[in-house]
């Protein structure tokens, strides 16, 4: 045996800017030469030829940056780098790892071939979290840890990051005897570029081969590739079998196309196009949606949808956004998405906007709009709108918006409405309140083409407006428990006077009276839009109080008060509107925080205090214990029009499977509007998906949709996921396995 | 009762970069209260400033919450969701990214797209008002200045 500490120095130039140590374990070896690119072999017996070979035996360790070798026997020529390692060999390169009776291995280059090995492969990959349930605060899951291991005849090792395999079997599951697995006569992963392959591939579940596939390329870690993507099978009463085949173009870095051809039974073969284009300057997307004869409709039916976004630089910005459809009953024909069954009207604009930070910002924009109803809405043709706004002028705040649009609608009102709005305000603010007086004229014209309602083609109407808006903020230390808390009183008061004018004669493009919540209490018109102007004389008073946690501010709680009270009567009505003769508006309450562990309460109140009644109200509760279990109950009141509840589920129920669903609907109507009933089974390594789902449209019959998926590892899905409309439908719901790689349609 | 007239309660930083527009509603009013409140400087740089406002995510979203009798919407949730943190000039985090968020429920008509359209703004400009004092509250209980701990940032929980 050599001695203990032998160092092969004369092999640092042999192997570049490596280094070789070899360390005999008897007697206890002394601290190796660690450094960062060095080889070090350990064993209990080494022999060889200084500078040629190194032949080691007996619990032998070969070690060389992240990657460890263990074997009973190694047999390492130091001329060509090349080891053989018999025995009990294990190979470990970062996380993962590879056990066989042989290897053979380019230390270096990290390329070598192991006999019948198996093998473990660990990644990273980010957890995806749903838009809504980051906004409905639910913790956002760990990053996910997907463990892939199987068997194979042999695996060749390209380099640091690409793994060949021969007859391979692969999984996710942990188990010795997996739930599924897939078999390939080859199988490549590369890590480098995140992509795999698989040729003569059979996927195995419970035991039995059920798919199988020539040549399956699929993407490592969610990246995009080129390829099929896994076609999707749904069942819908207005479709019938829906299956679509998607097809990925991974065009550019920056650019890609999918092809969907779609077969709907009841009604023919569908062609979708996607393309996007991402860019520095600009992005953008253009789909299409091609049905060249429906069965059922007996013509062509066709949507398109076209959205782009530009940056021009000094705060200029575009926007086209244009969509369109062939007929009326398109998307409660074709769909089964709410926000698509329940359009009435599509956007066609564009628009060219000016915002750099300044004191001024203004756009132009050109908007038409499809009507899927049959009444039309206003074309504008274009509008302009500015806002000049200076914040701080020695106390005072000087605000100027104006806008001049060209309303458009056959057999209506139509032309010019331009406005301007100068303002003044004084903001006198102090730690413990504030008061704003302010004063400003909104002057209207309009210069009309064609007039269908009763009145003369040129208009004007000039109001003075003057409020003032006073606020004090009050405070005390408490505590919850231990926790220390500080509890706030914030009265407010804003008085308002608008003089009256007599607006009958002025046409209504865009006003419509606007909720009364407190958003609205604080405004300065009771109509949204600029053709009537509510004359006032009122007082508004609003108390709001909440409870910071001491330690960093966060709200924890918030109860409000509001209540108005009108010195003059309401002369300014929309055609067919009954002025308010009351002196005392309907009192608001609010209140929403975490009153118990896990749950949280919002409640709203419109209470009519003359009649004695709630004109409106809404308690939403939401107990969310953890990750996947959500319960949660809304009631929403308003007396002239609906009472609706809506319930929604995600809960484990027994041995990992989970129910989840939604009922929505009217119970003042007994009509129900949207209800979803699944259930999940998480399997470990698999996921299964049911669920149906009905929906009201706005033909007024009911979608039927159902849905089936199996998810595997978070590689492979057969079947429709469900999952976006549960994201959607249930607030807090939460993904009970790996999402899926899928590039495209991902957020529907 | 215990409640008594709030007074001055400065930011415990001397100097202050805001990542948010001065000529917005929002923007503006951070300001004014900072100054009400005495002892930071509003500075225009990042470089000059003890600490910075940083403004990671600003998202607005729509998503039908009702529909009416007839299958089309009758209620939308407006959601806004702020995500902020406040850093020092040399990159550490005084508040880690922190998510302020609120709701807000509209009812809908779609005979009336363009008043609609209108009251929406309308409801984001008095959420963003809202979310923004929020941040501000949360800036006032900052921890700061942080402990003196080479090489590692001290993250206060959220």
């Amino acid at each position: 045996a050599e001695p203990a500490g032998y160092s092969i120095s004369a092999f640092r130039a042999a192997l570049g800017q490596a280094a070789v140590a070899v360390t005999v374990r008897q007697p206890k070896p002394p601290a190796a030469p660690k450094e960062h690119t060095a080889t070090v072999v350990t064993a209990d017996k080494i022999e060889g030829q200084q500078d040629v070979r190194v032949d080691a035996s007996g619990r032998v360790v070969v070690e060389r940056d992240s990657t460890r070798l263990d074997a009973d026997r190694v047999q390492y020529d130091l001329l060509s780098d090349e080891a053989v390692a018999t025995g009990d060999v294990v190979l470990k390169r970062g996380a993962d790892t590879i056990r066989g009776p042989r290897l053979r291995y380019r230390v270096e280059e990290q390329v070598g071939e192991f006999d019948t090995p198996t093998y473990e492969i660990v990644r990273k990959r980010p957890a995806r979290v749903s838009k809504q349930a980051i906004s409905a605060g639910v913790t956002r899951p760990a990053d996910v840890t997907v463990h892939g291991h199987g068997q194979a005849e042999s695996i060749a090792l390209e380099g640091e990051n690409r793994y060949h395999l021969k007859n391979a079997t692969f999984t996710t599951c942990e188990a010795n005897d997996p739930a599924w697995y897939v078999k390939a006569k080859e199988l490549d992963l590369d890590f480098d570029r995140n992509v795999g392959d698989a040729t003569h591939g059979t996927f195995h579940f419970g035991g039995i081969p059920v798919m199988y596939a020539p040549a399956a390329p699929f993407p490592l870690s969610g990246e995009r590739r080129s390829g099929l993507l896994a076609p999707t099978i749904g069942i819908s009463n207005v479709t019938g079998l829906d299956v679509t085949l998607p097809y990925y173009l991974n065009l550019a870095p920056n650019y890609d196309d999918t092809v969907v051809p779609r077969y709907i039974a009841r009604r023919g073969v569908q062609l979708n196009n996607e393309f996007r284009y991402l860019n520095p300057g600009y992005v953008g997307s253009l789909r299409t949606e091609y049905l060249a004869r429906d069965e059922v409709y007996g013509e062509s039916r066709s949507a398109v949808s076209f959205i782009h976004d530009q940056q021009f630089g000094r705060g200029f910005t575009g926007r086209i956004n244009y969509n369109a459809v062939s007929d009326k009953d398109y998307f409660t024909d074709l769909s089964s998405r709410v926000t698509q069954t329940s359009t009435d009207n599509l956007m066609r604009e564009a628009s060219l906007s000016y915002n750099a930070g300044s004191w001024f910002s203004g756009s132009v924009l050109t908007q038409r709009i499809q009507s899927l109803t049959g009444s039309p809405q206003y074309n504008r043709l274009p509008v302009m709108t500015g806002l000049a706004y200076l914040p701080e002028v020695g106390g005072f705040s000087l605000k100027m918006p104006m806008e001049a649009a060209n309303f458009h609608r056959a057999d209506s009102d139509q032309g010019w409405r331009t406005y301007v709005y100068p303002q003044i305000a004084y903001n006198f603010v102090r730690p413990g309140g504030y008061i704003t007086p302010k004063i400003g004229v909104h002057a209207t014209r309009y210069a009309l083409e064609d007039r269908v309602s009763s009145g003369p083609l040129d208009e004007s109407r000039v109001l003075p407006i003057g409020s003032v808006d006073a606020g004090l903020f009050f405070e005390r230390d408490s505590h919850i428990g231990h926790r220390d808390v500080v509890q706030t009183l914030e009265p407010r008061l804003y008085y308002l006077k608008v003089p009256y004018r007599n607006q009958n004669s002025l046409p209504v493009f865009d006003s419509a009276p606007m909720d009364f919540g407190f958003a609205q209490i604080f405004s300065e018109n009771l109509y949204a839009g600029q053709d009537r102007y509510a004359n006032a004389s009122q007082v508004t008073g609003s108390v709001t109080s909440r409870l910071l946690n001491a330690e960093n501010g966060e709200e924890l709680l918030r109860t409000a008060f509001g209540v108005r009270m009108y010195f003059e009567d309401q002369k300014v009505t929309l055609p067919g509107e009954t002025a308010r003769t009351e002196q005392l508006a309907d009192l608001l309450g609010a209140f929403s925080g975490r009153v118990l562990p896990n749950t949280t309460l919002d409640l709203f109140a419109q209470y009519n205090p003359r009649d004695t009644r709630m004109e409106r109200g809404t308690v939403g509760l939401r107990y969310q214990p953890g990750f996947a279990k959500v319960a949660s109950a809304s009631y929403r009141y308003q007396r002239l029009s609906y009472t609706d509840v809506d319930l929604a589920l995600q809960w484990p129920v027994v041995n990992n499977f989970y129910v989840v669903g939604r009922v929505n609907g009217d119970i003042r109507t007994d009509k129900l509007t949207q209800a979803i009933a699944g259930l999940e089974y998480n399997g470990g390594c698999w996921v299964f998906r049911l669920a149906a789902e009905s929906l009201l449209n706005t033909s007024g019959a009911y979608t039927n949709a159902y849905y089936f998926q199996f998810e595997f590892g978070g590689a492979i899905s057969i079947g429709n996921s469900p999952v976006s409309l549960l994201e959607r439908s249930v607030v807090g719901y939460g993904r009970i396995s790996q999402p899926v790689s899928d590039p495209v349609f991902g957020s529907q | 009762c215990g409640f008594h007239l709030r007074g001055p309660q400065p930011l415990p930083f001397k100097s202050i970069h805001l990542g948010v527009s001065a000529y917005s509603e929002s923007g503006a009013n951070l300001r004014r209260q900072i100054a009400a409140n005495g002892g930071t400087k509003i500075v225009d740089s990042p470089a000059e400033a003890e600490v910075s406002l940083v403004i990671l995510q600003d998202v607005k979203e729509k998503i039908i919450l009702s529909l009416n009798t007839d299958g089309r919407v009758r209620e939308y949730e407006l959601r806004d969701r702020i995500v902020f943190k406040v850093v020092d000039r040399g990159g550490r985090e005084v508040i880690p990214a922190t998510e302020v968020a609120t709701k807000r429920e509209m009812t809908f008509n779609d005979a009336l797209v363009l008043a609609k359209e209108q009251e929406e703004a309308q409801y984001y400009r008095e959420m963003e008002n809202d979310l923004i004092q929020r941040v501000l509250r949360r800036m006032a209980a900052a921890p700061w200045p942080l402990p003196e701990l080479p090489a590692t940032q001290s993250a206060p929980t959220r």
